[in-house]
């Protein structure tokens, strides 16, 4: 309960004991005690009585105890703690540290190697099953790519090697290549969906094309589609084993680029070689010399 | 929500039994009705302990150790002090002092305003906690607070006048 101190300051003469009363119980907040304060200084005939009543507050007896607690207690549910024993806790420990083994085998064993090695894997997957799907639109554009080596290549491609190697390597523009005759044959039957014939000429396809000097989009797009080592299986369909057998005579034309490119950067650096020897051997014929007056001091 | 378990059950007979049963001696005046009423509060209490808050605890202790009182009371009509009060006008007046008078005085009253002056002074509820313990209201309680002051205040000035 609490009392407004503005209530307090009408404290009279004829209403005083019920503030005495509430100021014993401490009902009264603190400005309300220092009105009562107030007052009694203001009547100090009113003190004893304020007290008298004072004293009629009671003090608990601390003596008086109730010494039977023991049978009003309850049992407290004991908390369970796990005991492990020595060999509990190595068990432990070895269990743990096999299951920290087994995640450093499997975070590591997915090397960039073998993550590439399994990309190639599912490329080479990927290409076998889309040539063998393509198979007519794949020989087209070989065809297109064979025919466009004799007329673009003179115009837009980059100069024929002038060094034996790849002059003769070069195919005469008048007449067919062998590679063209096969490609004709192999869209011829690819057209058809035939067995190609066992001729003579099919012996051939097998080994790799002569080496062309330029490289047609058809050739680009068989390079980054074709794998390294496509599968070869004895017994594969005839389809899947004619898209095979053009994949391989694709490698085969880009191994003989690559070679010949690598012979012409081995005879650029030959050739630059050979220069900076002539130099060398200039250099070394000369005298380098410094006058000073009368004097000529040589320097190497 | 923090209800109440064995734990703080025990805490709570730990803290409380001791006040309760001084308060149930001063209420009941006899010693054994006092630790029957301890008994069958903290009993109460137990079985109730899923609705009860553990800060709630003491005032429901004490507010079933007033009903009982009462009930007790009720029953016998009658209030002895064997031990703790001398008779009136006994030769243990001779020489007093102001607990004691207020012992005997205190006997004087009737049951509810004993209680409410145990409980104001030996425990210092408020008003409004000593309205929820005996299911009076605020202004009851300070009107039977202030009337038992009064009557103790007579029964004080009385004595000191016979001394």
């Amino acid at each position: 309960m609490s009392f407004n101190p503005f209530i307090i300051m009408w404290i009279t003469r004829t209403n005083y004991e019920e503030y005495f009363l509430l100021s014993i119980d401490g009902e009264l907040d603190e400005a309300a005690e220092r009105a009562l304060q107030a007052f009694l200084q203001d009547h100090p005939d009113l003190r004893p009585q304020y007290d008298l009543l004072k004293n009629v507050k009671l003090r608990p007896d601390e003596t008086i105890v109730f010494d039977s607690k023991h049978a009003l207690l309850r049992p407290e549910p004991s908390v369970r703690r796990m005991s492990l024993r020595p060999y509990q806790v190595l068990s432990a420990a070895a269990g743990l540290a096999l299951l920290l083994g087994f995640v450093f085998w499997w975070a590591t064993r997915q090397s960039p190697v073998s993550v590439q090695t399994s990309i190639a894997r599912k490329v080479q997957n990927r290409a076998a099953s889309v040539a063998s799907q393509t198979k007519a639109p794949l020989m087209d554009s070989l065809l297109t790519a064979s025919k466009s080596r004799h007329t673009q290549s003179p115009k837009i491609g980059p100069k024929p090697p002038t060094t034996p190697l790849l002059a003769g390597a070069m195919p005469h523009p008048a007449s067919p290549t062998r590679g063209d005759k096969t490609a004709h044959s192999i869209v011829q039957n690819a057209h058809t969906d035939q067995r190609p014939a066992t001729t003579k000429e099919d012996e051939h396809m097998l080994a790799p094309l002569p080496t062309l000097p330029t490289q047609s989009a058809a050739a680009e797009v068989a390079i980054t589609v074709l794998p390294d080592r496509p599968p070869l299986a004895d017994a594969k369909p005839v389809a899947e084993q004619q898209t095979i057998d053009d994949e391989r005579r694709h490698r085969g034309l880009l191994d003989d680029d690559k070679r010949a490119g690598i012979d012409l950067v081995k005879a650029s650096i030959n050739d630059r070689i050979r220069k900076a020897r002539k130099v060398r051997e200039s250099l070394r014929q000369t005298r380098f010399a410094i006058n000073l007056g009368d004097k000529q001091i040589d320097l190497f | 929500m923090n209800r109440m378990d064995a734990k703080s059950y025990n805490a709570c007979v730990h803290n409380w039994s001791d006040a309760l049963f001084r308060f149930a001696c001063k209420t009941t005046g006899n010693e054994e009705d006092a630790r029957d009423i301890v008994q069958s509060s903290f009993e109460v209490l137990w079985t109730k302990k899923n609705a009860i808050m553990p800060e709630k605890a003491k005032s429901f202790l004490f507010q079933v150790a007033y009903n009982q009182s009462i009930d007790l009371y009720r029953k016998q009509r009658r209030v002895q002090y064997p031990e703790t009060m001398p008779a009136e006008g006994a030769a243990t007046l001779s020489n007093p002092d102001v607990k004691r008078v207020l012992d005997r005085a205190l006997s004087q009253l009737d049951e509810q305003s004993r209680a409410l002056v145990l409980l104001k002074d030996y425990e210092g509820y408020k008003y409004e906690e000593i309205a929820e313990i005996t299911g009076l209201n605020e202004g009851q309680v300070k009107v039977y607070l202030h009337r038992a002051r009064k009557t103790l205040r007579g029964f004080l000035v009385s004595v000191e006048h016979v001394l």
